[in-house]
């Protein structure tokens, strides 16, 4: 005869709580209070349905072909919606898609550009919404879904979906692995001068920001003037600088961004990359057009690009960061308001003797 | 030619010409689209800047004035242009006077190898002087120093710095000699040679033949090149972008570039603003050649058609053709292999990876991308049918303002000339405002690149056609009415026959820029209508040097070959056509 023994009770009893426990912390996982993008449930077939009918979508994107063709391709596959796209510079992507808007006849059903002061203007003017505005599966109007990081919301209900933080470009046939500088003060050693080149800041609305972020840490504009004498010359772009370092133009370029670098070091090039503590760098959101010829289409694009599975599709390159995944952001990596960092654009140009 | 002047024909003449026929109401309406092309969209942007609330708001223009360097920069644009333009028409002529008038000229490599520079689009042309001659990387460099370290000196930089005063006009003047050579050429061609070798049989030298008699007789070719010249000189924008940065030298197109689209919010006013300077000094161009084609007292086309006898160099023709051929080799044949060879390597490197050159820029670029392929494609189809359109266009509004009151062809032909020379940035947003949305809905199509190809590059072609008109002369024309022909048969049978070899030129000109345009095609292309302009700009700020440069490659081939067969096709029918005056008379 078995005999009734307490202790075995407490341990099953404790096992089944812990199982109840876990089965109901799933539970929790599978049905959220919140809004999530993950577990959007009917919404998304509808949307589905819609964006299906209107057969194809068109859209405007500064991160490069490669990063954007395999969200596209992954997205048509699923749904088997077509998809175009435009890639251009933030500045040409900015004049282009405003010529458009004010003509009545937007080329683009969604945008994929850096956050710049141009982005907030074309909401006022109500040409292009973020996700929290017009609300997208498992993300309704006027909330943030459970997951997306919160500061990665722009002021004006735009999110972002690529971080690219800049870095030092040092060519690896000119400069030892020891002796490349770290951080933005070894690049005022002397034995740089004349060995450093560097992007004309007057060229993209991101090197302001970054310029703006190093001065504040490094001791203001005089150290902006210091490594403007340190360099050789400015390029145009960050595309010529890139080319120029790795050529032997110079051992040193600053700043670079992974999703040019990464593609050429990937096919040989001596260069590598480096990450200085201060860092900022071109921040991509996501903008849906107000007129867009196919809305339904570019909401369910906007949607998939938001998600992990979208996001790590869009930032698989070394060096660019998903915003599923910001704690991978260098130390002080500084987020930067453009309205603020563009009150100092004239002393930044005015450091490097441009504009 | 001398027609017999019996009372009959000149009164059928006269009564000809008091009655409309439908040539000149097809000319009038021709001249309208041109105009109503030019200014309805640049008129749509110069109101959304220029007027605030019903009120006229010139702040634009006054903060032209407050920019802090504007006089630097204003100097910077007239050493480059102005230099570059006179070392140009230098150069052009005497490639044109050797391959024209002498037995130094090599057949197809003397008439065809100064045009390539032209094939290249501007963008890939800048790049390929850097890939030459950075001081650090540069090819040209490489090479230099490793000569110089024979001889002992050893230097990691230089000697020669494309990022200079040195650079920037020296490629400037590359992409203007073909201007120079082109115009000249044709105008040569329709000098009467006759002139030339009666001055000689009369004993005056070379250079006094030269001077009293072909330099006269090319006046129209010549103020038609140095317009040109001066007109693509203000406009130029890749060049001093990728080279003046470096160098720090800036000029107004680059300016008007950044203040629109790299200044927020893009500051419209100003770009018009620093445009009006450019206008100005375009327009003191755009006078004096007025001034020389209404002179008449150049030599025009004869009623005698004949060839010209080439003058004999002697112990000359060889150097003389060793120095032209050294001008071919390093303006046409070093940055061509520059970009053939960066095509090949995986990116761009100083010390060329022989055994590890690729096709793969070609293969993933340009065959395995579709969108490159169509690109292709479409450019040279818009090429083709905008060039043909274009010329006619040019011939027909060219002999409309030299035949109307001298006070409406000034204003047709200020109208139709002068707003191209504002920033193509501006004009093509003003296609985007007025023709992108209702009523039109032209947003998205190759009917808008077109349109805006016609706007931005008539002007370039109608001083081709001005000056192509100007040597045709009355004599001729007069003619073929008194004999009884209408308007539109003059025009075909009189003028387009004397014009081809002028016309020709305008048709090469308009199909490599609106093959190679980048400017306008940044903001009109897209996915549906793209062109290469477009794609070669869009790798160009994706990185990718080799992919760029296979583009170029591919592109400067296939419109290469198809200027130079129409150029030597219309050739060969003008000297047919020639010979057979020749022989009627």
């Amino acid at each position: 005869m078995k005999v009734f023994r307490p202790r075995a009770l407490a341990v099953l009893l404790v096992a089944a709580a812990v199982l109840v426990a876990a089965a109901g912390a799933g539970a929790a996982k599978k049905k959220p209070k919140g809004p999530t993008l993950l577990h959007p449930g009917a919404a998304l077939a509808a949307l589905v349905k819609k964006a299906q009918a209107e057969g194809s979508l068109n859209f405007y994107t500064v991160p490069p072909d490669p990063e954007v063709r395999r969200v596209a391709d992954a997205f048509t596959k699923r749904w088997g919606i077509k998809v175009t796209w435009t890639r251009f510079g933030t500045s040409d992507l900015e004049t282009r898609f405003s010529a458009e808007a004010q003509s009545g006849s937007p080329g683009a059903d969604l945008l994929i550009l850096s956050n710049s002061q141009w982005v907030g203007l074309a909401e006022r003017r109500g040409w292009v919404s973020g996700p929290k505005q017009v609300g997208l599966p498992g993300w309704p109007k006027g909330q943030i879904p459970i997951g997306y990081p919160k500061k990665l919301l722009t002021n004006s209900g735009s999110a972002i979906v690529q971080l690219q933080p800049s870095t030092f470009l040092i060519n690896t046939n000119l400069v030892k692995p020891a002796d490349a500088p770290k951080d933005w003060k070894d690049l005022l050693d002397p034995k740089w001068k004349g060995k450093i080149i560097l992007t004309d800041p007057t060229s993209s609305p991101a090197f302001v920001d970054l310029w703006w972020a190093v001065q504040r840490k490094e001791g203001g504009i005089d150290f902006l003037k210091k490594l403007r004498a340190q360099a050789i010359r400015l390029y145009p772009g960050v595309a010529p600088l890139t080319q120029a370092v790795i050529a032997g133009e110079a051992p040193i370029a600053v700043p670079g961004v992974p999703a040019i670098a990464e593609s050429l070091i990937a096919k040989g090039a001596p260069l590598k990359e480096v990450t200085p503590t201060v860092t900022n760098g071109p921040e991509e959101v996501v903008l849906l057009t107000n007129k867009a010829k196919h809305p339904n289409a570019a909401k369910l694009f906007a949607w998939f690009l938001l998600t992990p599975g979208g996001q790590a599709l869009l930032n698989a390159d070394p060096g660019v960061i998903s915003a599923w995944d910001v704690n991978k952001l260098p130390a002080q990596y500084t987020r930067v308001d453009p309205a603020v960092s563009s009150k100092m654009k004239s002393a930044i140009f005015g450091a490097f003797g441009v504009g | 030619m001398t027609a017999t002047a019996s009372s009959a024909p000149i009164r059928r003449l006269r009564r000809a010409r008091r009655r409309l026929t439908p040539f000149q109401v097809a000319s009038a309406l021709v001249v309208l689209f041109m105009a109503a092309l030019a200014l309805y969209p640049l008129g749509t942007v110069l109101v959304r800047v220029f007027v605030s609330n019903g009120h006229l708001d010139v702040s634009g223009l006054r903060r032209t004035f407050d920019e802090p360097d504007l006089g630097t920069v204003v100097a910077n644009t007239l050493i480059v242009v102005g230099a570059s333009t006179g070392i140009a028409l230098l150069i052009g002529s005497l490639l044109a006077w050797v391959n024209e008038r002498t037995d130094a000229r090599m057949g197809l490599l003397t008439e065809a190898l100064p045009l390539v520079p032209f094939l290249l689009p501007p963008i890939a042309g800048s790049v390929a002087w850097v890939l030459l001659l950075s001081p650090g990387a540069g090819f040209v460099n490489a090479w230099l120093r490793w000569c110089l370290a024979k001889v002992g000196d050893h230097t990691f930089t230089g000697p020669l710095n494309v990022y200079s005063w040195f650079g920037l006009i020296l490629v400037y003047t590359i992409y203007q000699v073909p201007y120079a050579f082109m115009l000249v050429s044709a105008g040569l061609r329709n000098v009467d040679p006759s002139l030339e070798e009666q001055s000689r049989v009369s004993g005056a030298g070379l250079l006094r033949t030269v001077r009293r008699v072909t330099l006269p007789g090319v006046l129209p070719s010549i103020g038609g090149a140095v317009l040109l010249m001066l007109w693509s000189g203000f406009g130029i924008v890749s060049v001093p972008l990728a080279i003046g940065t470096g160098a720090n030298i800036h000029v107004l197109s680059e300016r008007i570039v950044r203040v629109l689209t790299f200044t927020y919010p893009p500051d419209t006013g100003v770009a018009i603003g620093l445009s009006l300077i450019m206008i100005a000094f375009v327009a003191v161009a755009w006078w004096a050649q007025t001034r020389i084609l209404r002179r008449e007292r150049f030599a025009t086309v004869g009623g005698k058609g004949r060839r010209a006898t080439p003058i004999r160099l002697g112990a000359w023709r060889w150097p003389v053709r060793g120095v032209v051929l050294c001008y071919m080799l390093v303006t046409t044949v070093l940055p061509l292999f520059a970009l053939v060879i960066v095509s090949l390597e995986r990116f761009w490197s100083s010390t060329i990876p022989w055994g590890d050159l690729t096709l793969d820029a070609y293969r993933t670029g340009v065959l395995h991308e579709a969108i490159a392929r169509k690109s292709l494609v479409d450019s040279l189809e818009l090429g083709g049918i905008g060039a043909t359109v274009g010329v006619v266009f040019a011939a027909i509004v060219s002999l409309f303002v030299v035949r109307t009151s001298p006070r409406v062809g000034r204003v047709v032909d200020g109208a139709i000339k002068f707003p191209a020379t504002l920033s193509h940035i501006v004009i093509a947003v003003g296609f985007v405002l007025a023709l992108g949305g209702a009523p039109f809905h032209l947003g998205g199509t190759v009917a808008i690149l077109l349109l805006a190809y016609l706007a931005l590059y008539f002007p370039q072609t109608a001083v081709v056609a001005d000056a192509a008109v100007a040597q045709v002369g009355r004599e001729l024309p007069e003619a073929s009415r008194v004999a009884g022909a209408g308007e539109g048969r003059t025009f075909r049978r009189v003028y387009t026959p004397l014009m081809v070899s002028g016309l020709a030129a305008g048709w090469a000109l308009l199909f490599v820029r609106c093959v190679g345009d980048l400017t306008a095609s940044s903001i009109l292309a897209g996915p549906k209508n793209p062109v290469v302009g477009w794609k070669i700009l869009q790798v160009y700020t994706d990185g990718s040097f080799s992919q760029m440069a296979a583009l170029s490659t591919i592109l400067t081939l296939v419109s290469g070959v198809v200027v130079v067969a129409v150029l030597t096709l219309t050739r060969r029918r003008g000297r047919v056509a020639l010979g057979r005056r020749g022989a009627a008379t």
